[in-house]
């Protein structure tokens, strides 16, 4: 009798420690939550952000004669142990960049095998001999801009156990800006995030 | 210690404000330097809110927040870069990135 009375004492405590944490919405600029050993959107945020300042302090986007440079995103390769799409990074620096009034991006080619990241500039050209559309708003040969700088880099993941069992993972993103007529780095980054937490933490 | 209405330190975070350089010829380019003065590492996170001439907020990747450690009896620094040809005016927000 007795233990069921401890029971039925204990039973709300119980209850309450197996009730789901209720959702939240997270604003980034009062992001609270815990960190993980593996990436989220504040590292690459964090990591983006930093990427740009340098690329817009270094003076490389700074065109001599004025005006914006274009721009491809070429191979970037993820070569962590977290499946990543690489975009989380790219995009952000690609927005800013743009914001920034120094580079627009072309959609139109792409890093080989993938064709175009936007297709429809060029399917749009094939319309130009149906008699179904109007040829008002046919774009003309010659119309697309060849990019004159290259976007280009890889993300890498490094851990190790240290000697009182923990463990540190260091990422690095490396991003190299090319000018496409000379094949010269005009310029290169390299922004690290490392992370120190409990050999137990998987990373991956 | 420097008071600059354009940098605002919350009490808790335990870091001044030792000094702060603004270029605002062409793009609005500068650094604010942090200062530790205690024997302990110190956690911040730091957000820099950018506004264009007529005050309105300008929503872009280089203000959100970015987690920094002012080292012991050391310094460090948040760097302005302009995100926008129009954005002309910051607001620089330190607080401290200790866990809740």
């Amino acid at each position: 009798m007795s233990k069921l009375k401890y029971l039925a004492l204990a039973l709300p405590f119980i209850l309450g420690a197996c009730a789901p944490m209720q959702t939240t919405l997270i604003d980034p600029r009062a992001d609270r939550s815990a960190i993980g050993m593996g990436l989220d959107s504040r590292d690459f945020d964090q990591a983006a952000s930093k990427v740009v300042k340098d690329m817009l302090r270094s003076g490389a986007l700074d065109k001599p004669q004025g005006g914006r440079y274009v721009a491809v995103i070429s191979r970037i390769s993820n070569d962590t142990m977290q499946r990543i799409d690489t975009d989380l990074l790219i995009k952000n620096i690609r927005v800013a960049l743009l914001n920034s009034g120094k580079v627009v991006f072309t959609t139109a080619i792409a890093n080989s095998g993938k064709g175009a990241e936007d297709n429809m500039s060029m399917q749009m050209r094939q319309l130009r001999s149906s008699q179904e559309f109007s040829q008002a708003n046919a774009p003309k040969q010659g119309q697309m801009i060849q990019p004159e700088l290259s976007l280009s880099g890889k993300f890498i993941q490094n851990n190790n156990r240290l000697g009182d069992g923990s463990q540190r993972v260091d990422y690095s993103f490396q991003l190299t800006i090319t000018d496409l007529r000379t094949g010269l780095a005009h310029w290169e980054g390299n922004e690290p995030i490392s992370k120190l937490g409990p050999g137990q933490t998987v990373a991956w | 210690m420097v008071v600059d209405p354009r940098v605002e330190i919350t009490p808790n975070t335990g870091v001044i404000l030792d000094r702060i350089q603004v270029n605002a010829i062409g793009p609005v380019r500068g650094n604010i330097r942090l200062l530790n003065t205690t024997g302990t590492d110190l956690p911040i996170k730091q957000t820099t809110t950018w506004f264009n001439s007529i005050g309105q907020y300008i929503n872009t990747l280089l203000s959100r927040p970015e987690k920094m450690i002012v080292p012991r009896f050391g310094d460090a620094y948040v760097e302005l870069i302009a995100p926008t040809p129009d954005a002309v005016m910051f607001q620089v927000r330190v607080e401290a990135d200790f866990p809740e």
